[in-house]
């Protein structure tokens, strides 16, 4: 029977929170778009900063500003629930465990929402 | 690692015991540049709501940032993010199997962190070459 069974069904769901591999794989999904996306945002942050407010809410709210920072934010804040979940449980038990990963996770779910939020309306305003 | 609250046993004390290696620095200093980039997405996160709501806000928020203190914090974040960032490639290439012998795992944690020093002052160098070739209308 495990003959039939392809490299993928065998581990996905694996592990006591039936997740299998995902998070891992996750983790390193957003880390290589981050590799192409923090240094390709930085580039762009470091053409408009010293041109002032003006200059920098036109690149935010053009097409690619705007794209390539709703990609970075998103791929960023997820990277960032995924790696402090780690911390959090190798430091950390019982229930302020749960504690401080409900706030990870509701914390990080906020800071993408006012990200994405602030981007979205530099960008339907201009 | 204890594992509960009942449990009583010693944790490794790996820290006080062990001879300090670069490899062991890389690691530790992975997860820290870690946490210190936690904060530092909240101000990006800042920053764009600063951006989407106005001018003055903006400007405020600039002005704190390009304070001396500002600047050293920011200067901070520069450093943690190039090291997770090159770090991080360490990563990748270890889950393709490679890098794993002692001689390379040791030259590239060297190698990873003076890139990222590196990296952090040649970013700055160009911000302030920027800011003394384009001034726009800002002072800072």
């Amino acid at each position: 029977m495990a003959k039939l069974q392809t490299p993928r069904s065998k581990i996905t769901g694996l592990g006591a929170s039936g997740h299998g591999t995902h998070h891992f794989l996750v983790q390193r999904v957003t880390a290589i778009c981050l590799l192409v996306l923090v240094p390709f945002v930085l580039f762009q942050f470091l053409a408009a900063f010293t041109s002032g407010y003006d200059a920098v809410h036109i690149w935010v709210g053009s097409w690619l500003g705007s794209i390539s920072l709703l990609a970075l934010t998103t791929a960023m804040f997820w990277h960032l629930r995924l790696g402090l979940q780690i911390t959090i449980e190798d430091y950390f038990g019982g229930s302020f465990r749960m504690l401080l990963l409900l706030l990870n996770f509701l914390g990080c779910l906020a800071l993408w929402l006012v990200s994405v939020l602030s981007i979205l309306s530099i960008f339907f305003e201009g | 690692m204890s594992s509960g609250q009942n449990d009583t046993r010693p944790m490794s004390p790996f820290t006080t015991v062990w001879r300090w290696h670069v490899t062991m620095v890389t690691s530790i200093l992975h997860r820290l540049s870690a946490v210190v980039l936690a904060a530092g997405s909240v101000l990006i996160a800042l920053w764009l709501l600063a951006l989407a709501i106005g001018e003055k806000q903006y400007d405020q928020l600039m002005n704190i940032i390009s304070s001396l203190p500002g600047q050293i914090i920011l200067f901070g974040f520069t450093l943690a993010l190039f090291f997770h960032l090159l770090n991080g490639v360490r990563y990748l290439l270890w889950d393709s199997g490679r890098g794993f012998e002692k001689s390379t795992a040791n030259l590239t944690s060297w190698l990873v962190m003076s890139m990222a020093v590196i990296l952090s002052l040649a970013l700055w160098a160009a911000g302030y070459w920027m800011l003394e070739a384009f001034p726009g209308q800002s002072n800072y």
